[in-house]
Parts: C-alpha cells; structure tokens; sequence
C-alpha cells in the first residue's frame, strides 16, 4: 500500500503558545485512519493544516506524492480532498436541495463542463436529479425542500458529508462526525463510513472521541498528546501500548 | 391548492408594482416638468448605482465604503474622453468610462481582497476610495475641485439616421433604456450559478472554500462586476447632469448605496431601487431645510439598521408571511 | 537644510498629535467593544464647536488654563452624551456584524452634522488659540506657532496617561482583560456591562477632549468631523485597531510619511496618507501592533 497523504516535521505555533511540534502522520489509501487524544492535544489543528485551512511554520505536506504545503484548502480540495466540520457547516438559508446543487455545480465547475457555468440561470435539470437521488440514498429526500438552518444536528452532519461526496473525492476527512449524537444515530454514521471504504473505496481520516465508534471503524490509530504523536499504529497494538493507556485511555478507564 | 389562490394576490404584487414603476419612468417627461424629469434620470442611475454595489454588500457580504471612487472613474473617463476626442462615438466614450472602472476595481480589489475582510475591508476601501477623490480634486486635467463643466450630450450616429441626444428628452430615454439593460444584467448574474456561489460565499465562506471555490477569486468577480456597472451608471450621468464635481467620489457619496440597501432591505434584488426611491422622495420634500437632510438621513439609516433589518422589502414579506400563515409562532399541527 | 528638515518634521508630528488625539478615543472603545465608531469624528467636531460657544459667552481668547478647563469641560459634555449614545445605540449592537455597527455609527455621524448645521450654521467659525499661546517660539534655527507646540504637548500627554492606565492601574488591567475575554472576565465577577459604558464614555471624552483642544487648529466647519473620522480611522488601522501604542506609533509614521510627500511632490497634498496607509496594510494586514495594549 502506497501513502495517499503525508506530513513529516510539522510544526505551528500561535503567537504564544506551540499547538504542534514535529508531528509525522502518513494515511494509506483505503485505510481508515483515527487520530485520538485528549481535548487540546492538537487534532483539530493537524487537521486545520492537512486540509489547507491553515499553514505550518515547518514541515511538509504530500498528496499522492505531490508537495501540496503552499496549497490552499480549495486546491487540495480540487484534487480530491473532501472534509467536513465538528459542526456542520452549510448554507443555512438555502433549501437541503440546493445545498447539494451548489455542491455538484461546484463539482462540474471545477471539471469544466457547462452544467456549472456562471452564465446558467437555472440548475441543470440533471444536476438536480443528481442531488434528489443522493439525497434519497442518505434517507434525506423527504427534507429536500425545508431550509438547511431546520435539520435536526444528526441530519445537518449527514447533509455536509453527503455535499462533501457530491465531490467524489478520494480522501475524506472528518472531524469528530458523530459529535453530539444519539448512540443509535452514531451505529448508523459508523456503518455509512465503513461502506465509504470498503463498497467506494474511499480513504478516510478522522478525529473522534466515542471509543465504541473509534474501534469500530478504525483500521489504524494515532495518538497525540500535548501536540506530538505518541503512538500510531494498528488499533489492537497501541490499545496495548502503555504509556498511551497512561495518558489516554487511563483517564477514563471504561473503554480501556 | 385553496392557499395558492389566496397567496396569487400576493405573489402578483411585486411584478405589478415593478410594472408600476417602470411604466411611472418611462413616462416621466409626458406628465412632469423639467426639474423632476432631470431628477428621475438621476435616480435611475442612482438605482443601477445601489443595485450594482449589492452585488458584493447584499450577496457577497463584504462591506465597501470606497463605491463612489468607481462612479466617478466612470463619469470622469467618459466626460475627459468625449472633451478630448469630441468626434468619437458615444457608445465608445460610454464603453472607455466602464473599462477605466473595471481597471480600477480590479487593482481596487485586489489590494482590498488581499487578506482583508470585514472592517478592515471596509477601511481599505474608505481609503482607497479617498485616494481617489484626492487624485481627481488635484489633476489639473479633470478641473481640479471645480471639476468639468458644459459636457455635452451627444449625437447617437446608426449609420443610417442619427439621434441628437442634446435635444428634448432623448437623452432621458437613452438613460431609461440603458438602465433597464443594466438592470436585467445585474438580475441575471444575481439570479443565476454565480450569485447563488457569491451568497454561498456570504453564508458559510469555508464550507464553499472546502468544496473547492477559490473564494478570493469569487469575491474579486463580484468586486470587478459591480465596479464597471458603477462605473458606466457614473459614465451614463456625465452627460445628463453636464457638470460633474469631485464630491461624486466623495466618501459620503460611497455612503449612499449602502444606505439604499438597508433601507429598501440588501438581501433582495429589488431592495436598493425601493430604498433608492423612498430615499429620494425623502430627500425632495426635505431639500429646502438646511441640515434637515443629515437628521432625517442619519435617523432613518439608524432606524433601519437598529429595528428593521430587513429594511422595507423585508418586513414587507414579514408581515405578509403573518396575513397568510397567521399560525405561525403557535405550535403547529404536524 | 537640517533646519528645513526638521520643520518638516515638526509640521508632521502637529498633524500626527493632532489626529492622534482624535484616534485615542476611537482605538480606545474599539478595543474593548469592537464597535468602530464612525461618529467619533462628528464629537470630536461637537466638541470643538462647544469650545467655540463657551469661548464666546466671555470675551473671546482666554488663558493657558482657562483654556485647558474650557476643554476638560467639553470633555465632560461629550462624555454624557457618550452615555446617552452607549444607552440608545451601542448597546442594541452586541450581537451585530462590525460592519453593520459601522454603518450604525455613520448614521450618528450624520446626525451629529445635521445638529451641528441646525445649531451653529454652516459657516466657518473660527477659534482663537488661548492667550501666550498666540505667538511664536524660537527653537534654534526655526520658529514654530506656540499652539503648534502645545498640541504635541498635548498628545504625547494624552498618550502617556491612557498608557498608564492601561498599563498600569488596575481598573486599566481589567479594562483589557475584558477586551481579551469578556465571557471569562464576566466569570471572574467582573461586571462587563460597567466595563462597557466605561469605555464608550471615555472615548467620548477624549473625542470631547480633542474637540477642545484642537479647536484652534482649523476653522470650523459641518465637514469637520467627516475629515477628521477619515484620517482617524488611517491611523487606527495602520497602527491595529484597539490598539492605543500602535496608533501612537501610525500617527507619527504617517504624519511624517505626508509632510514628507507633501514638501517634495507639492502638487498632491493628502495623497501619501492614503498611499501609505494602503501599502502597509498590503503587507501588514493586522496593522503594525496587534492585540489591546
């Protein structure tokens, strides 16, 4: 198996305070990748500068063995980078609908072809079948016409991973995706991520705190503490690792 | 099927009051004398002016302060270009003031773009803007702050049979005509892909950036697009007014479309024309009190922005949306 | 020439004091409300226009200290109306964008030119600079307008007071630790609400303050204020906004940058405050300082 994605030596720092130091991380295609730790331990940033959204001040970053550092988040995006938020963020004025036009006229825009040119008045009519039949597979169809602002927290999330999808991306990245969700909300999401990987082939890279939904999708972990990587490797063997028992699963004790 | 015949009234009253007004311009010079006739062709230039800015305050939501510094590129350009060059036709001396607006407001908003956002956007474009007016107020070749005086109305030359512009009302209809196509421009890009991608942009800018927009290329479009339609409104008064003066790029000037906005309600199309007319009407029937036109501006501006922030249109729909569903706020009947 | 040189100087660290004294106040309440104010210029002018009427009801000029008061009282004046103005206004602003309270606040711009023109008219007014400071001082090789002089004064004292207080007192470190965190600073007891007012009516003050002082400066007139806001916000923006040093520092940079420009390229007055002001926020978008300080 070959690295899709690659960081080696990143460092960022806020003004005052160092958020990571030297972080190495490599995700495998179809692998499904877990970063854990404790809150404040830099996971959110990591993301913030894999994605893009944010640049370190050393360190490198590789996409299929391209150097993608100076890349902003919309360029990595275009070449197969999808993620989403710890809260989901969409077009809380726009109907479900048109959540998902806008994501797959953004999708045709960056292939080039007519159906998101800037000229078009109305959606395609194919795009918005397109949308209508994504949306159907997610359980969502019914909700297509209410306003994006009135999904339930479980649906808001759903929607933003499914206009993430919109874009057939190759990577996914998702922070925390069954934050502040019912237990049998999280089975489900958990189920949808592993048919991401194993029926689409799709490689994924996620934050979470559930150890239930942890070690039910992951197929390889990584521990950060303090802003460094502690541990990384098959989810059996650093659940053994002891000193990751200390600072991690020994707080809580219940899922150790 | 019951609530859509009731709701018809409703949903028809917009397209006959824009019928209204349009058949009300078009035929200002029949019924009105000439005072109101020059002021009618001032507002619809004021409208394209309003409507042109919301592209990038009511859709993209960035707050400039610097639009005025476009309208009087375009007015200045056009108004030097057809001194300089008399013989050249019009509609190249119109085009001329759009292309210098559209090269400003590329260079404008690309300084202004350039990592700034929010208040410091709108700073940069407050002095820009007044850089602007200070160039114009000291170049020798625009009249200094005197500013350029007897510009004249052209001849419009079809090869085939030509249109004195300078005589009775022809130069109004010029303005009617080239406004509505203006108009109908700035309807289709709000209405259209782009506009949905630039109130995308205002809603959630890092959800569009995640689904690979560049979303400062976007933003500079919508900069570029507003610009040059300013500009040619600006280019398009030079002649109907024949005197222009620094104070068009005067940052109080800049102030005007966004108080157009927020009084007709920016996050419609047609919000800045209500707010452009209502605010004219004020201005009219105020223009003889000295200091008067600040008070009733600035309370009605503070009014808007404090407890109606929607402006008009808005709380129009507001108190539509409570005539037709007056069950709404009770707990519904699901 | 050296001579020259520093009049010039001298010339841009008048304008500099001048528009800091405006800018004081400004930076001041943005830093702990975010609110940018864009009527401070009109109270600025309010105040100088008070000055005029009290000045007025006596015989005209007055003395160094008279003077001083009849500006501590402006200050006073627009101080409550700041009250008012935090009452009515600014407190209905909390939860709004910056940007709405900008244009929320240029609506009070308005109104305040709209009373100005109602209350005083729009000629110019002019004010006399107070006695002793009429004359002219010897300062080696060159003379400088004693009032000139007594506005630097006047700066760099405003400068060191608001300083201290912030720096120093603790009524000024809890001044900007809520401005760093009022959801924490609120948890530690602080009442916030108080910390607010207190802002906005200090800034009002200072606009009073420097209305005051700088009435002399230039003849007054309904644009003033419009005038003043505008190269306020130029130095505020240069030197980060809510940022009390680092307006300090733009005031100077920028003062210097234009009388500099101004002495060589005499045919574009004003034209390098603008330049300047737009070139560091190219490559400082932040400002040259960052933070409440």
């Amino acid at each position: 198996m070959s690295n899709m994605l690659e960081a080696k030596g990143i460092n960022f720092a806020y003004p005052s305070v160092n958020v990571l130091s030297d972080v190495d991380i490599s995700v495998q295609a179809h692998e499904s990748h877990v970063v854990i730790g404790p809150n404040g331990a830099g996971k959110t940033t990591l993301f913030k500068v894999l994605s893009g959204e944010m640049f370190p001040q050393s360190g490198k970053v590789w996409y299929n063995g391209e150097d993608v550092t100076g890349l902003d988040a919309w360029e990595r995006v275009q070449r197969g980078i999808g993620r989403t938020f710890q809260v989901a963020r969409l077009f809380a004025e726009q109907s479900v609908l048109n959540n998902v036009v806008l994501a797959l006229e953004c999708r045709e825009r960056i292939k080039g072809t007519s159906h998101g040119a800037w000229w078009r008045l109305h959606s395609s009519r194919e795009l918005v079948d397109e949308a209508m039949s994504r949306l159907a597979q997610y359980g969502l169809a019914v909700r297509s016409e209410d306003e994006a602002a009135n999904l339930s927290h479980g649906d808001k999330k759903r929607l933003e991973l499914l206009m993430t999808l919109a874009l057939n991306p190759k990577l996914i990245m998702l922070d925390e995706p069954t934050a502040g969700m019912a237990p049998d909300d999280r089975r489900s999401v958990v189920e949808m991520i592993n048919r991401l990987r194993e029926d689409e082939g799709l490689t994924l890279l996620l934050t979470e705190h559930d150890m239930e939904v942890v070690f039910g999708l992951a197929t390889r972990l990584t521990v950060m503490n303090q802003g460094q990587v502690v541990a990384s490797g098959d989810p059996e063997t650093v659940r053994r690792d002891p000193m990751v028992h200390e600072i991690y699963f020994g707080k809580g004790g219940s899922h150790a | 099927m019951d609530n859509n015949t009731t709701s018809f009234g409703f949903k028809a009253t917009p397209l006959i009051a824009l019928a209204l007004c349009f058949a009300a311009f078009a035929t200002v010079p029949f019924w009105a004398e000439k005072g109101l006739v020059f002021l009618a062709g001032i507002l619809m230039l004021q409208i394209v002016f309003a409507l042109s800015f919301n592209l990038i305050f009511g859709l993209t939501g960035l707050v400039s302060f610097g639009q005025a510094a476009f309208f009087a590129a375009g007015a200045y350009a056009s108004a030097w270009l057809s001194s300089y060059a008399p013989d050249l036709p019009f509609v190249l001396t119109l085009a001329f003031g759009g292309l210098v607006g559209a090269l400003l407001s590329v260079l404008i908003g690309m300084v202004a773009l350039h990592r700034a956002s929010g208040i410091y956007f709108a700073i940069l474009t407050l002095a820009l803007g007044q850089l602007i007016y200070t160039l114009i107020g000291k170049s020798t070749a625009l009249g200094r702050e005197d500013g350029l005086i007897g510009i004249t109305r052209p001849n419009l030359n079809f090869g085939l049979f030509e249109i004195d512009l300078s005589r009775g009302d022809d130069y109004y209809y010029l303005i009617f005509v080239a406004s509505a196509g203006m108009i109908v421009s700035l309807w289709w890009v709000w209405h259209g892909t782009l506009g949905r991608t630039l109130s995308a942009i205002r809603q959630e800018p890092e959800r569009i950036r995640f689904l690979g927009v560049n979303v400062r290329r976007y933003r500079e479009y919508a900069f570029v697009i507003s610009g040059t339609v300013t500009a040619l409104a600006g280019a398009l008064l030079a002649p109907w007014s024949q005197i222009i003066t620094p104070m068009i790029a005067h940052w109080s000037y800049s102030a005007l479309p966004i108080l157009f906005c927020l009084l007709g309600g920016s996050t419609r199309f047609w919000g800045p024309a209500v707010g452009a007319i209502v605010f004219a009407g004020l201005e009219h029937s105020t223009r003889n009190m000295f200091g008067m036109a600040e008070l009733i501006v600035g309370g009605a501006l503070l009014f808007v922005v404090l407890a109606m922030p929607g402006g008009i249109l808005g709380t129009i729909a507001l108190l539509r949306q409570k005539i037709l569903s007056p069950a709404e706020g009770r707990p519904s009947d699901e | 020439m050296l001579a020259d040189f520093l009049l010039i100087a001298m010339n841009g660290l008048v304008w500099a004091m001048a528009i800091f004294l405006v800018a004081s106040g400004l930076t001041l309440v943005f830093g702990i409300l975010h609110i940018l104010n864009f009527s401070h210029g009109g109270f600025v002018m309010i105040g100088a226009y008070l000055a005029y009427s009290i000045m007025n009801l006596g015989s005209g000029a007055v003395g160094i200290v008279a003077f001083l008061g009849l500006a501590l009282a402006c200050a006073v004046t627009v101080g409550a109306m700041g009250f008012v103005i935090d009452r009515v206004v600014f407190k209905r602003l909390k939860d709004v964008d910056d940007s709405y309270s900008l244009i929320a606040t240029y609506a009070i711009l308005l109104l305040s030119e709209g009373a100005v023109k109602t209350i005083w008219g729009p000629n110019f007014l002019s004010v006399y600079p107070p006695k002793g400071l009429g004359g002219a001082v010897f300062l080696g090789d060159f003379i400088m307008p004693a009032y000139a002089l007594f506005v630097i004064g006047a700066g760099i004292a405003v400068f060191l007071v608001l300083d201290f207080w912030l720096q120093r007192t603790a009524s000024g470190k809890i001044m900007k630790s809520v401005a760093l965190d009022p959801w924490m600073a609120s948890l530690l007891g602080i009442n916030i609400n108080l910390i607010f007012t207190v802002a906005v009516v200090a800034g009002f003050a200072l606009a009073g303050l420097a209305g005051g002082v700088l009435a002399p400066n230039q003849s007054l007139s309904p644009m003033m204020g419009g005038t003043y806001i505008i190269q306020a916000f130029g130095v505020i923006i240069v030197g980060g906004i809510g940022n009390v040093r680092g307006a300090f520092l733009a005031a100077i940079l920028l003062g210097l940058i234009d009388a500099f420009g101004t002495v060589y390229v005499p045919s574009l007055p004003g034209v390098f405050f603008f330049v300047a002001v737009a070139v560091i926020i190219l490559f400082r978008p932040q400002g040259l300082l960052s933070g409440v300080r």
